[in-house]
């Protein structure tokens, strides 16, 4: 039942972008993003883009990784292509009955399938050079200055670094109450909608029992290891900005400001 | 949230491990929409969160939720910053108020099932406020789309909490629906 299943989609290839710092990584996804639709016209997106680009290939991530997660939209693509082909009004190009292709409607297209795929390629990027741990221990660098304001930075990674951890663990478990229960009889591939979730009912309340035990023999754990939150821990891998760091975070800012310039001109 | 440090551990624990199993009920789908979206149990376990540690805890776990899923499987349905809010982590932070509705889990689930669906909804109108031309009604679309899924998933995540509430010692309280 759970041949097959990958758990998350990063690559550890340790190229210049796999070392930088997760949090320049998000900021970097976040400003590249914020430049792809500040772009008004083709030059600043051209700009855009080739920076989105230029940071693709610096990871060393192969096209066909992209590819195969652009499967998943695909149909959106080619919907939202369509969509401007044919609405956008201005010179007819081509016409087929009532509906007609325009010069402008195929520009917009174009322009519209650009923006998409470079905001899809940001967001793969960020998941296939940086683990999901990290991104975690980045995002709760990045928030913690708003611990001031209440916001429990670092409860919230300890939750997600839990949470991930036991990801595979609990996926393992499934597995096993699934074969426990098929060497009973059941079955879970068969049958409609209904019948499957009768199947599923086997096998969620098991789960849930071992997760419940499971999370009181953790949190016993930690008790009698005195944790208290986050005051005062210390970290075994510490984050630090590095020189690469900077050239990347500044070439990040200088793209942005050019964009902005094009774009108001 | 309990205020004592032991209290507060059991419950942060128990987020991150239900957490950790809505993503392993998220992967197993009964059926499967093509622009994203599916029908699987994955409210469950922040619904029972939610319905055991109060709306509060419940959308903490919604909302933390929707980032695990975001960092390990979801960035291949990222089109637009907005969007990656409103189908990531505001969709779940929403379902984790089903705790408002502690005594009726099965009613607190629908509501909460909803208030997701609306959020969904909105991201799909932000979409094609960004991609598609002007003059086509996104609402409609994005709510047909939407609905495909969403609506199933709801009736079917009722059902089973009212089958954990019944049934097994999972929820607290046996007042249903």
């Amino acid at each position: 039942m759970f041949s097959g299943l990958s758990f998350g989609q990063y690559l550890p290839l340790g190229s210049v972008v796999h070392r930088l710092d997760p949090r320049t990584k998000l900021v970097l996804v976040l400003a590249g993003m914020s430049a792809v639709f500040l772009a008004r016209g083709w030059v600043s997106l051209v700009v855009a883009g080739a920076a989105v680009m230029g940071l693709a290939l610096a990871s060393r991530v192969g096209m066909r990784s992209y590819l195969r997660g652009i499967r998943s939209l695909w149909l959106l693509v080619a919907l939202t292509a369509l969509l401007q082909m044919f609405l956008v009004p201005g010179t007819r190009l081509w016409s087929l009955g009532a509906l007609a292709v325009t010069r402008e409607g195929v520009a917009m297209a174009a322009f519209m399938v650009a923006r998409l795929v470079l905001v899809f390629v940001l967001a793969q990027l960020l998941t296939f050079t940086t683990s999901p741990v990290a991104l975690v221990d980045g995002s709760e660098r990045l928030l913690a200055p708003l611990r001031r304001l209440g916001l429990p930075a670092h409860e919230m990674a300890m939750v997600m670094t839990i949470a991930l951890r036991f990801i595979p663990v609990l996926f393992e478990e499934a597995d096993k109450i699934v074969k426990a229960q098929v060497s009973r009889g059941a079955s879970f591939q068969a049958g409609g909608v209904r019948s499957r979730l009768q199947a599923l009912s086997s096998i969620l309340v098991p789960l849930f029992v071992r997760a419940f035990q499971r999370s009181d023999e953790l949190a016993l754990a930690m008790e009698v290891r005195c944790y208290q939150g986050g005051e005062g821990r210390t970290r075994m891998n510490r984050l630090c900005l590095q020189a690469d760091d900077y050239v990347f975070l500044a070439a990040a800012a200088a793209v942005l400001v050019v964009v902005g310039v094009l774009t108001r001109t | 949230m309990e205020t004592n440090a032991a209290g507060r551990t059991r419950v942060l624990v128990e987020m991150g491990m239900m957490i950790a199993l809505a993503f392993v009920l998220g992967q197993i789908k009964l059926y499967q929409a093509p622009f994203g979206g599916s029908i699987s149990l994955e409210m469950i376990p922040i619904l029972a969160v939610a319905f055991r540690r109060g709306a509060k805890v419940g959308a903490a776990t919604g909302l933390l939720y929707g980032m695990v899923n975001l960092f390990v499987d979801g960035m291949r349905y990222i089109v637009h910053p907005v969007q990656l809010l409103l189908d990531y982590p505001v969709p779940f932070m929403l379902v984790g108020l089903a705790g408002l509705a502690r005594q009726r889990p099965v009613w607190g689930t629908v509501g909460a099932g909803m208030l997701r669906w609306c959020s969904h909804v909105v991201s799909g109108v932000v979409f094609f406020g960004a991609y598609a031309p002007e003059g086509m009604s996104p609402l409609v679309y994005s709510l047909v789309y939407n609905s495909a899924y969403m609506l199933p998933e709801i009736a079917i995540s009722a059902l089973v909490i009212w089958y954990l509430a019944v049934r097994t010692d999972v929820l607290p309280g046996r007042r249903v629906p």
